[in-house]
């Protein structure tokens, strides 16, 4: 079996030193992927205007903007300034049938 | 208990709550790996945000007890790993990425900062040498800069990195051995070529 070459100071240091921070990006893109977060918008419709959020496993929820913003302010108020907000509690509910009742809607 | 017995604990009890934590413990060493087998930022996110999708996906499938028993260091860098041939294998059909005129696409987005106090001119100089064993390690052939990589700049042990790579810990030696020697090599070409420079 080789023996490994004895790796200098300088060596060590300059490998070490190559790590790097991930893009914040990534961790946002990891939870939507996986449905542990949402990311929303506001869409144009018939209805006016409508505030959809929606992860890797699909449409969350759509609401209808309030003229007074009172849905923005309820739905994504939250979210941080790249439209997306962390749900963990409401998606857990959300996939346990016996937070489900009969009539909501399961996307 | 280390963090990450903690952490599978916590995985094993509620995978849900758990997994952002995960996801913040090992996105930087995850990606850090990705960026330096695949030498681009967007191949690097792209290999790391699938891996960390694929392990949810895994843990999601597995039995508390399986769970519990993860050594998650070495089971997230072969998936990482795994996802960087797949990454490395459609840029080869593809083709280079189309080149930004905004900016290097090859430059990471987030180096190591320097202290705050280093000078502008120390800062300049990390950063460059930085960028030279970046690339004296991307000259590696790929299954020694692996090992290096996983070795060295991740510091992984040769158990870890052997059941990361699913090689012998013999063989993970021998292709650090290998790996160093041929960085030294590198670094005394460069050498010669600036005494070269300097006295030409």
């Amino acid at each position: 079996m080789t023996t490994p070459l004895e790796i200098t100071d300088r060596e060590a240091t300059a490998l070490a030193d190559l790590t790097v921070t991930a893009p914040p990006s990534l961790r946002t893109s990891v939870l939507v992927e996986v449905g542990l977060a949402d990311r929303y918008g506001l869409v144009d419709s018939p209805l006016g205007p409508l505030v959809v959020a929606w992860n890797g496993l699909g449409v969350v929820s759509v609401e209808i903007a309030g003229d007074d913003g009172a849905s923005l302010d309820d739905g994504i108020g939250r979210g941080n300034e790249n439209g997306e907000r962390a749900h963990h509690e409401q998606e857990r509910k959300r996939r346990d049938p016996a937070h489900r009742t009969s009539d909501a809607p399961v996307f | 208990m280390d963090a990450d017995d903690r952490l599978t604990a916590d995985l094993a009890d509620d995978l849900d709550g758990a997994f952002d934590a995960l996801v913040v413990a090992h996105q930087d060493r995850l990606y850090t790996i990705a960026l330096r087998m695949l030498g681009d930022v967007g191949d690097a996110e792209e290999a790391a945000q699938d891996a960390l999708v694929r392990a949810y996906r895994a843990l999601a499938g597995y039995e508390r007890s399986r769970i519990a028993e993860l050594r998650l260091r070495p089971w997230l860098t072969t998936i990482v790993l795994n996802r960087c041939r797949s990454v490395a294998a459609r840029r080869a059909t593809r083709g280079p990425r189309p080149v930004s005129i905004d900016g290097d696409p090859n430059r990471p987005l987030a180096e190591p900062s320097a202290p705050e106090a280093a000078a502008p001119t120390e800062v300049a100089e990390r950063h460059a040498e930085g960028e030279r064993w970046a690339a004296r390690l991307a000259a590696l052939p790929t299954p020694y800069r692996a090992a290096i990589v996983l070795r060295h700049v991740d510091g992984l042990s040769y158990p870890e990195t052997a059941a990361a790579l699913g090689r012998p810990e013999g063989t993970v030696k021998a292709q650090v051995h290998r790996g160093i020697a041929l960085l030294r090599t590198m670094l005394e070409a460069e050498a010669r070529r600036e005494i070269e420079e300097m006295t030409a």
